[in-house]
């Protein structure tokens, strides 16, 4: 057996190529269909001349028409004969090398060589072409001649005047035919409108100067607006423009109103497409619809020289599920992984053991991001998001129907697209549900974070927001602010400003201040009070809860300040103590950890220990939330004994660790303790008795509390830190509770709450008043609302 | 054999049956299909008869050899049976063996009403009783009519087929087979007329009627 010869590609060489080498020693073998196509032609040809002859006489047999058109279409029959000729001379130099070469070199050898030297193989191409054509039309023109019994040159005259005299026939026929089509037609032509909407320059009045706290991402789109309209800056020195930025955060965060200010900015029509557009009853609208939108864009990019194409809510296009295709490393790293709160999103490890980190993660994470759209099929219905894929970045076919039908009817190639200067704009709050075809570059090249703003961002954005109404807030206050609204977005601080003005035109001012936004702030984050009186002995229960909760956060916690502490009923709560970090900070610590569940289970110290060992139901969700924090530090974290992740454990079926290794001297029942469960509680053992030990030391400070909170329901952070440190705050004169006397009486009154609650009676003694820096001396309840 | 490989199987078959239709062509047609597309009108003659050369035949008729079918209003053809085509065998005292003459006459408009049954018996030789009286030809003698049937074929065509006998200027009898139809509009008449001498017509019967029998007048294409 032999091996095959590689033959050389058959066909023309592509233009600018030089033929291919080197030449076969026999002519190489064509098809069947090649073979006998003209000879086919030709007796079709004669056979129609037969048909025609006894169409014209009822006379005349088939067998008789067959006999004189053998006479009078001899010319049919030679030129037959020829091509057999050619045909059989062809299938000879197929298989005999020698025959071939006669032919080819000493034959027609040099004529080939001047023709080759003189012309061009496309040329050449284009010749033939035409020659064909010419002939088809002769050979058409001689038998519609014999046909209509007329001259060659007047048949082709006649065809036309054929055709117009069918043509009614034609009509009906096809107009029998699109009668059905053109109402599916006309019915998506009217589904695939709308959803789309154009802007030209300066319809919008929104600049990047009102986009605040994003400064990063606003410098980068600013960029790429600047390629857009100065391309040569970039292609002159081999680049190419950007042709695709995603946006993608939380919610508020201005992903719409910087597309909005790219809008205002630009001086290119921006096209902005509906979420919905893309939604459709029926199958195939949605592609029209992407294809009539790109139609568009390509006009406008055109004309205008470039086009902005803006598509808010782009998880709405759907995603078609895992690539399968996609290669060790993860599908897109860009920050989108599962790893985004890890410190280093696993850059580090190697390739394999990020796939399949990530897979696992995807599997978790996937179906529920995707959400209805995931797997199988794009949002906007089957093919929308592919026929997206293809117009981003597709084959760049020639467009026109004069440019590709017109010049290659004439021999000649369809001029190449111009270039489409288009820049598409994505922003989601679900970056996970986009296909990741989307997402690759050529397709959107760019894909920035609007995340919350910065502190620097947020208070430039309450500086923004309060510029544009009346108020006497300071710089201070506004840094504080800030401060304490750490994962304040645009939209909530806008919100926030709009409170407070509410609020101070409620209480009849026109001007806000600091209190306005303090109480705007408490109403947009713990919904509006309920408004209901505690009996006295159970709201000094409460307080002494919340107040505990305080203490250990003031004494324990570093990296939280206490934002506020309220003994007022929410919807969900009876009273509550909320935290907000001073700072943006992006890691957190075992210490950190600590004492958050020690915060989380002051409570319960609390109540055992100013209650006689009594306590309540009100501190399930601190234990919840206690519990949970400790079974991540010992199961996750590695913030317990052991190291080993107990969820990985528990997915791979490895089982999870005991404990540490045996150490000398454990004792039996320590051994025994050692499943994740006992090493919880333990934990959670040795932290609640820390609690209760600050708290011994604080007793007196959390009687102080919790009377400031009785007496004035809600304080903000300030107050809380004035009160223990015993002076004076923002409205809470704390330096009253550093008098002996006065701590004596809350003793008092704490002795007799305790003995109000054991016995369900009536308090005995009335609520000792406290002092206000404001107002001075206030009494009970009345102070509350101030 | 290399050649007969099983992709070729349908080029052999097709060269195959390419063969066959040229073998059949290979007969010559035993008719010749005489037909007159513009006016519709076809018959078959024997591929052994012999055209008449239209010039003879134009002078024999005394036609004026410049004006063509079209300007006279007259298409007309003639075969002859005869070795040697000559329009006195249409025209002559004896014809041994068959000649035919088929024609289309343009009728002017002012005339098409004179048209009737009998005119058509009488465009060559008087055959109708009143025709046969008022003749005063003394050339044509001894006639007799063999058949007369008047014919219908649709699309308002009426026509008549007589045959008849006569001797023309003492010679043979001879029979005359005419075939003659008026168009619906009386614009056209169609003629085909076969002679030949009794002898010859008893002997070739068969010949002449199948080509009278397919001498065929279409009023719609």
């Amino acid at each position: 057996m032999t091996a095959p010869v590689a033959r050389p590609p058959e066909g023309l060489s592509a233009p600018d190529e030089p033929p291919h080498a080197p030449p076969a020693p026999t002519r190489p073998k064509i098809p069947l269909w090649n073979r006998i196509r003209l000879l086919l032609l030709l007796t079709i040809a004669w056979l129609i001349l037969v048909w025609a002859a006894m169409a014209d006489n009822p006379l005349l047999p088939f067998v008789d028409s067959v006999r004189i058109q053998l006479h009078d279409s001899q010319w049919l029959i030679w030129l037959a004969g020829l091509e057999l000729l050619r045909q059989v001379h062809y299938l000879v130099a197929e298989r005999s090398a020698r025959y071939y070469r006669f032919w080819s070199q000493k034959v027609f050898g040099a004529a080939d060589r001047a023709m080759r030297k003189r012309m061009s193989d496309w040329t050449r191409f284009r010749l033939a072409r035409m020659i064909k054509v010419v002939l088809l039309v002769a050979l058409f023109a001689a038998i519609a001649a014999k046909v209509l019994d007329t001259s060659p040159v007047l048949a082709l005259f006649q065809a036309p005047a054929l055709f117009y005299r069918a043509l009614p026939l034609i009509l009906q026929i096809s107009f029998g035919f699109f009668f059905i089509a053109f109402q599916f037609i006309g019915l998506f032509w009217l589904l695939s409108r709308g959803g789309v909407d154009t802007y030209y320059p300066d319809d919008i009045k929104t600049r990047f100067t009102d986009v605040w706290g994003q400064d990063h991402v606003v410098e980068r789109i600013r960029e790429n607006i600047m390629y857009l309209e100065k391309p040569d800056e970039i292609e002159a020195k081999g680049g190419y423009v950007p042709g695709g930025i995603l946006l993608w955060g939380p919610p508020g965060t201005g992903k719409t109103l910087m597309a909005e200010a790219v809008a205002g900015e630009t001086g290119r029509p921006y096209v902005f497409v509906d979420p919905g557009a893309f939604i459709n009853m029926f199958f195939g609208v949605g592609i029209l619809k992407v294809k009539s939108l790109f139609r568009k864009l390509r006009k406008l990019a055109l004309r205008y020289g470039g086009v902005i194409v803006f598509f808010d809510e782009a998880d709405s296009l759907g995603n078609r599920g895992m690539l399968a295709q996609v290669g060790p490393g993860g599908p897109t790293g860009r920050g989108m992984t599962p790893f985004n709160t890890s410190c280093h999103g696993a850059a580090y490890l190697a390739e394999d053991t990020r796939w399949m980190l990530a897979k696992n993660a995807m599997g978790d994470q996937f179906v529920a991001g995707a959400g209805m759209n995931g797997m199988g099929g794009g949002g906007g219905g089957m093919g929308t998001l592919q026929a997206l894929l293809t117009e981003l970045s597709g084959l760049k076919k020639p467009r026109g129907l004069v440019n590709r039908l017109g010049r290659r009817a004439l021999g000649m190639q369809p001029k190449p697209p111009p270039k489409y200067r288009i820049l598409v704009m994505m922003a989601t709050n679900m970056p996970e549900a986009l296909d990741e075809a989307l997402l690759r570059p050529g397709r959107i090249d760019r894909i920035y974070k609007v995340g919350y703003p910065s502190k620097a961002g947020r208070i430039r954005t309450y500086q923004g927001y309060f510029d544009k109404v009346p108020n006497e807030i300071t710089a201070e206050q506004l840094d504080k602010l800030a401060t304490i609204t750490p994962y304040a977005t645009g939209a909530t601080i806008k919100d926030l400003v709009n409170e407070a003005l509410i609020t101070a035109i409620r209480d009849g001012r026109n001007t806000i201040t600091w209190p306005d936004v303090v109480k705007a702030k408490q109403l947009k984050e713990l919904g509006p009070p309920e408004d209901v009186e505690y009996i006295e002995r159970e709201r000094h229960a409460v307080a002494v809860h919340e107040a505990c909760h305080a203490i250990v956060a003031y004494r324990t916690r570093q990296h939280m300040e206490i934002d506020l502490a309220t003994i007022e009923k929410g919807s969900d709560y009876l009273g509550m103590v909320a935290s907000i970090p001073p700072e943006d900070q992006f890691t957190r610590w075992r210490s950190e950890f600590e004492s958050d569940i020690l915060v989380s289970l002051a409570s319960l110290a609390g109540e055992r220990m100013f209650f006689d060992g009594d306590s309540s139901s009100g501190v399930s969700g601190d234990l919840e939330s206690a519990t949970q924090v400790a079974s991540f530090m010992e199961g996750f974290w590695g913030m317990g004994s052991t190291v080993s992740s107990y969820s990985t454990a528990q997915r791979l079926q490895v089982g999870s660790p005991g404990g540490p290794g045996k150490r000398e001297g454990e004792k039996p029942e320590a051994m025994l303790r050692r499943a994740l469960a006992d090493r919880i509680e333990d934990k959670l053992g040795d932290l609640l008795a820390r609690a209760e030990a600050i708290l011994v030391e604080n007793r007196a400070q959390v009687l102080a509390l919790a009377h400031a909170l009785e007496i004035y329901r809600t304080l903000t952070g300030d107050d809380v830190e004035a009160v223990i440190d015993g002076r004076e705050g923002d409205m809470v004169d704390g330096t009253a509770y550093r008098d002996k006397e006065f701590a004596a009486r809350l003793e008092d009154y704490h002795a007799a709450a305790v003995g109000a609650h054991h016995g369900h009676s009536r308090m005995p003694i009335a609520l000792p008043p406290g002092r206000s820096t404001v107002d001075g001396p206030v009494e009970g309840t009345a102070a509350a609302t101030a | 054999m290399r050649l007969l490989r099983s992709r070729q199987g349908p080029a052999v078959a097709g060269l195959v049956l390419l063969a066959a239709v040229l073998l059949a062509g290979c007969g010559a047609p035993a008719y010749t299909y005489v037909k007159n597309s513009a006016d519709h009108m076809y018959v078959k003659i024997p591929a052994s008869w012999h055209s008449i050369d239209q010039k003879d035949l134009d002078k024999a008729i005394g036609l004026d050899p410049a004006e063509d079918a079209s300007s006279r209003g007259l298409w007309l053809e003639a075969y002859d049976a005869a070795d040697t085509p000559s329009p006195l065998h249409l025209f002559g005292s004896s014809t041994p063996e068959p000649a035919a003459l088929v024609s289309v006459q343009q009728v002017p408009a002012n005339s098409r009403g004179g048209l009737s049954l009998d005119g058509l018996r009488d465009l060559f030789f008087p055959v109708s009783p009143t025709a046969r009286q008022n003749s005063q030809n003394p050339q044509l003698t001894g006639f007799g009519l063999v058949a007369d049937d008047v014919l219908t074929p649709g699309d308002g065509l009426r026509g008549v087929h007589s045959v008849f006998r006569y001797s023309l200027g003492g010679g043979p009898p001879q029979m005359m087979d005419q075939t003659a139809y008026l168009n619906d509009d009386a614009s056209k008449v169609y003629v085909l007329l076969v002679r030949c001498s009794t002898t010859c017509y008893k002997d070739r019967h068969g010949e002449i009627q199948r080509v009278v029998s397919s001498f065929t007048i279409r009023e719609k294409p």
